[in-house]
């Protein structure tokens, strides 16, 4: 897994590539301990994750709760086999995807 | 029944699961199958290292057959005893300030199998699932 982030004022878009499971979840829950101080506005970009299991549905949910104090949050380009775990856990109800 | 030894350990969960996906993948199964079947012995494998034999370590062996376009797969650890059917489903409506981080995983692999059994027998959690595709 790969996280690459771009800045635009107080918008931050983290794009994420690879898997996002039990081996790597934890170094991007620390990437969004340690990034999200001042971000209004945060877009998780999933185009290149081909896939997501629990930890790393605690991780993203980690993510919105922190943004939920601060401004928003957004994530975008998720593929169909996410978008069942997502529906499945009800995270369609507590995430906004575009 | 294809059978196999490895460490429970976290960082061996690809040498668990590679067998059976290759052998979905040589039965034809389709990409939807592949995928959620990666997901559910991820989910259960990680329990298994994580859990059974904390703070020490031990073997989980796994055993698997495909037969008529049916995948089951028999888990079995002798640690501590645990029954991932007895607990209750993560309160998926509840406000995200609410959400509990637990239970998800377990939650994932029961809707995503057709049949999941377990066994406590002579000191070793045996647990049976079964997808078919």
């Amino acid at each position: 897994m790969t996280i690459k982030e771009r800045k635009d004022g107080s918008k931050l878009v983290v794009s994420v590539e690879g898997r996002i499971d039990t081996a790597t979840s934890p170094e991007l829950a620390e990437y969004f301990q340690s990034h999200l101080a001042g971000v209004k506005e945060l877009e998780l970009d999933l185009e290149q994750v081909n896939y997501v299991s629990s930890a790393g549905l605690r991780t993203i949910l980690l993510a919105q709760k922190t943004m939920d104090k601060q401004g928003k949050m957004v994530v975008s380009h998720v593929c169909k086999e996410i978008m069942e775990t997502f529906e499945l856990t009800c995270f369609t109800d507590i995430l906004t995807i575009i | 029944m294809i059978n196999y030894k490895v460490n429970a350990k976290v960082d061996l969960i690809d040498e668990m699961i590679n067998p059976i996906i290759s052998s979905l993948e040589e039965n034809k199964a389709d990409h939807k199958t592949l995928y959620q079947m990666n997901l559910v012995l991820e989910e259960l494998l990680v329990n298994v290292a994580n859990y059974a034999y904390a703070p020490n370590e031990g073997d989980v062996e796994i055993c698997y057959e495909i037969k008529n376009k049916e995948l089951e797969v028999v888990i079995i650890d002798k640690g501590k005893p645990f029954n991932p059917l007895e607990h209750s489903d993560p309160d998926l409506k509840a406000p995200v300030e609410d959400r509990k981080i637990g239970g998800l995983g377990i939650y994932l692999v029961k809707n995503l199998v057709d049949d999941i059994q377990y066994q406590r027998v002579e000191n070793k959690n045996i647990l049976k699932i079964n997808k078919k595709f």
